[in-house]
């Protein structure tokens, strides 16, 4: 009996054994080659176990098998105990976060969202199986933060992709590109939303993950209205180069619907169910009743985003005076500049970056980093590289309406400057940069909101309007869309406009660290004391110790 | 209890009569202090000057400095825990003095927890001395000193868990080598394995010609290969305690994991006198 268990035993370890190799060789734990030696060890095994229980039941009157059964039987229990306690631990779904700012937890809002969700929301984390810390952390982080959603709301599934290798699940996403750092797709049922994640985020922002669920569990889509009439970029042609088609079919994608706005003369009103109106780029200028229909949409809570290349002249609205540029300076302190940017090195072309690099020496403004405003929901985490061919300045005025807040979207880099000798430069292709000239970093795009009395349903707030100003329409044609920067500003912009209330009370998660400073002195002291100074100290006490043990043998 | 610290004693005693209590808290001191060098002279760099390291923002100092740091002083723990626990009872039998001990009128639990208590109390003094790089941080860095002290006790918890099994496999060993390296060995598996964990797929593919009932009950066991495999290292539930947030699995995760194994000790212990 002894032998045939042991070569039993030997059957079942060479076939585990063989299994083992073959599944690495394969890659297929289903293949048939896989299968037979596992079958083999799992039967082996089996029997195995079945003469080792004969063997028992036979010595059971001896005191070694009865003492060694207690032993592994009260082995099993007590760790089948310890599991059970474990799981408890784990359903039990309390955490405690212990930062002052509870900045580990999730907000009310975002506590009442989740408890109130009634459909599906289907969630996709794509992160590369990557050795960098940054993802692992992100990936950690966007796990966890998933984790306590779903102990609130069971309507919250949430899975974990490999992008390189579910290729299938970012088509069906129509997920063209996934950025390193990684990404997370919120579905629920044909409605999506995508969230890129970026270093400068490195997580899944608690605000953007619900704002997306939003998104996507309503009933209705916002409407996006496109303004016309007045010469501006023609939005339902996507081929022209310098048409926006593409760009009103990207928010399309993006669960908008959109459609044309014509301001009639016998009822000049914005649609109730306008989310957003969009003005892009009119060659002649607005009516007054017109800019008294948006005046009034705005009051009640309406967005607007207006968008104006450089150069761009009243055509004439039937009225001698410019009405459209006045009215966004005196009701929201908006200044759009008669003014073209330029540098020496680039001309008119003007590049943005995250970060200025060493020109951020002497440019005092730690809310805005580079050339986008950290701070602002908008711009907040954008990373990507912006473009403008001729744009021209867009600035908040000195003294805007009390009513009204606004803030600095985009800027140029410092080297820029706003020319406003435009005869000059059309005829002589050059420019000088005069003091009175505004000097970089000039603003390029503004955004403001605007108080209202517009009331917010039952929740006791109001809705605020809002209004984005940027001095280049050329980012929203279709051919310059299709960089990435451009396309994420207009969307962030787009869904900024068009944000729910709820969401403005969910702070970023991401706690802004002072710099940690050392001087040259301070990093040998901290080397010094870690590391030799730690080391003798112990190398000392055991040099004492010697010396006093020797002295008392 | 008397007997219990008398074995304390003893075995605390003995890991500085000879110079390798000053080895182990020397080298752990070593590289506990050049790790937290690099990582916190290399955090103000990339603090002062984000772009340069391909960053875009000061980085969060908890997440990317101190919850590291706290786990890497877990990992030397485990790399040097074998070298404090290997001795504890192998050395007993190697010496021929488990007789001894055995005969004696001690109780098994006034041996194994003299024993375990003297290992956490090699676990303190190392311990020690990370202190003083966490007074360096206070001193240098704004950090809340609750985030502090639970990085500092999952660290200890680690440290505690992984003593415990090295307890046992001193047990189950006949030599203090033979100790040593199965529990640095099983340790390094189990860490692999959690490694394997992160990068395991959710689901599962299996055959669809096979029956439905094959199939939901392939992906339950994988699921739950999956799910242990991803609990089991013993630095899974350190990282969010580092980081200020406490949650009950993952105390309850050390406390039994040092449960059973010290639980398996008593077996093991016990397991010499009726197979003799």
């Amino acid at each position: 009996m002894p032998r045939t268990r042991s070569f039993i035993g030997i059957v079942t370890l060479l076939a585990g054994i063989t299994g083992l190799n073959l599944l690495v060789l394969t890659d297929d734990p289903f293949a048939v080659l896989v299968l037979i030696p596992f079958a083999i060890c799992a039967i082996s095994g089996a029997i195995w176990l079945l003469l080792l229980a004969v063997g028992f039941v036979r010595g059971l009157g001896q005191g070694r098998s009865i003492q060694g059964f207690n032993a592994v039987a009260s082995s099993l229990a007590f760790l089948g105990i310890c599991i059970v306690l474990y799981a408890f631990s784990v359903q039990w779904r309390a955490s405690w976060d212990l930062t002052s700012e509870g900045r580990r937890s999730l907000s009310d809002q975002t506590v009442q969202i989740l408890k109130g969700l009634d459909k599906d929301v289907s969630v996709y984390c794509f992160f590369t199986a990557s050795d960098d810390p940054q993802v692992a952390i992100t990936r950690d982080k966007a796990r966890r933060f998933l984790e306590r959603c779903q102990q609130l709301s069971y309507h919250v599934k949430y899975e974990f992709l490999d992008p390189q290798v579910d290729q299938g699940k970012l088509d069906s996403l129509d997920i063209s590109r996934v950025p390193k750092q990684g990404a997370v797709a919120v579905q629920c049922g044909s409605r999506k939303r995508f969230i890129p994640l970026s270093e400068r985020t490195a997580r899944l922002e608690e605000r953007d993950f619900v704002n997306a669920m939003l998104n996507v569990v309503r009933n209705t889509d916002p409407k996006v209205y496109f303004l016309t009439g007045h010469g501006e970029r023609d939005n339902a042609n996507g081929t022209d180069p310098d048409a926006a088609g593409l760009f009103r079919a990207l928010i399309g994608r993006e669960a908008y619907a959109t459609d044309a706005l014509s301001i009639s003369v016998a009822d000049a009103k914005v649609p109730e169910d306008a989310a957003a109106v969009v003005i892009n780029n009119p060659k002649s200028d607005l009516l007054p009743r017109e800019i008294q229909a948006l005046d009034t949409y705005v009051a009640g809570g309406g967005r607007l985003l207006v968008l104006m290349d450089a150069w761009w002249k009243v055509a004439g609205g039937g009225e001698s005076v410019e009405q459209l540029r006045p009215w966004l300076r005196q009701r929201f302190g908006i200044v759009f500049g008669d003014d073209l940017i330029c540098s020496k090195e680039t001309g008119a072309t003007v590049e943005l970056y995250s970060d200025f690099g060493a020109a951020n020496l002497g440019v005092k403004d730690a809310a805005v980093r580079g050339s986008y405003n950290d701070q602002h929901p908008v711009t907040r985490g954008f990373d990507k590289r912006m473009v403008f061919k001729a744009v021209r300045s867009v600035t908040l005025a000195p003294s805007i309406p009390k009513d009204v807040a606004g803030d600095v979207l985009l800027r140029s880099m410092p080297q820029y400057w706003a020319e406003t000798n435009l005869a000059m430069l059309q005829q002589e292709k050059k420019a000088e940069q005069d003091p009175n000239e505004l000097k970089g970093p000039v603003s390029l795009a503004v955004a403001v909101t605007l108080k209202t009395a517009s009331a917010l349903g039952d929740t006791g707030s109001t809705r605020d309007g809002r209004v984005v100003a940027i001095g280049n329409s050329y980012l929203s044609t279709n051919e310059e869309i299709k960089q990435a920067g451009n396309l994420n500003f207009l969307l962030n912009t787009v869904a900024w406009l068009t944000e729910n209330e709820e969401l403005i009370a969910i702070r970023p998660t991401g706690k802004e660290d002072a710099p940690l400073l050392l001087s040259i002195g301070e990093q040998r002291a901290v080397a010094w004391i870690s590391i030799l100074g730690i080391l003798q100290t112990v190398v000392v006490a055991g040099l004492i110790m010697g010396f006093i043990r020797r002295r008392h043998q | 209890m008397r007997n219990t610290w008398a074995i304390f004693r003893r075995e605390f005693a003995s890991y500085f009569v000879t110079p390798m209590g000053y080895v182990i808290v020397g080298v752990f001191a070593t590289l506990a202090g050049l790790g937290f060098t690099l990582q916190f002279v290399m955090y103000s760099w990339h603090s002062q000057a984000p772009s340069a390291y391909g960053l875009t923002g000061v980085p969060d100092f908890e997440e990317q400095m101190l919850a590291p740091f706290l786990v890497y002083c877990g990992f030397l723990v485990m790399f040097l825990g074998p070298l404090v626990t290997m001795r504890l009872l192998a050395e007993e039998r190697n010496r021929g003095t488990m007789e001894l001990l055995m005969t004696h009128p001690l109780r098994d639990r006034e041996v194994i927890f003299g024993k375990y208590l003297a290992a956490l109390g090699m676990l303190v003094m190392m311990m020690a001395l990370i202190v003083v790089h966490l007074l360096i941080v206070a001193h240098f860095a704004t950090v809340e000193p609750t985030v502090l002290v639970l990085g500092f006790i999952a660290a200890f918890m680690m440290g505690a868990a992984f003593l415990s099994w090295g307890l046992f496999v001193s047990a189950m060993a006949n030599s203090q080598v033979t100790a040593g390296v199965m529990t640095f060995g099983l340790w390094f598996v189990f860490y692999i394995l959690g490694s394997l964990g992160d990068n395991m797929p959710e689901k599962i593919a299996s055959p669809e010609a096979w029956p439905a009932v094959v199939q939901q009950l392939i992906q339950f066991g994988y699921s739950l290969f999956r799910g242990v495999v991803r609990e089991l290292p013993l630095d899974a539930h350190a990282n969010h305690m580092a980081q200020g947030v406490l949650e009950p699995r993952d105390i309850a995760y050390y406390v039994l994991f040092t449960a059973f194994f010290l639980f398996l000790t008593f077996r093991a212990f016990d397991s010499r006198r009726w197979r003799a």
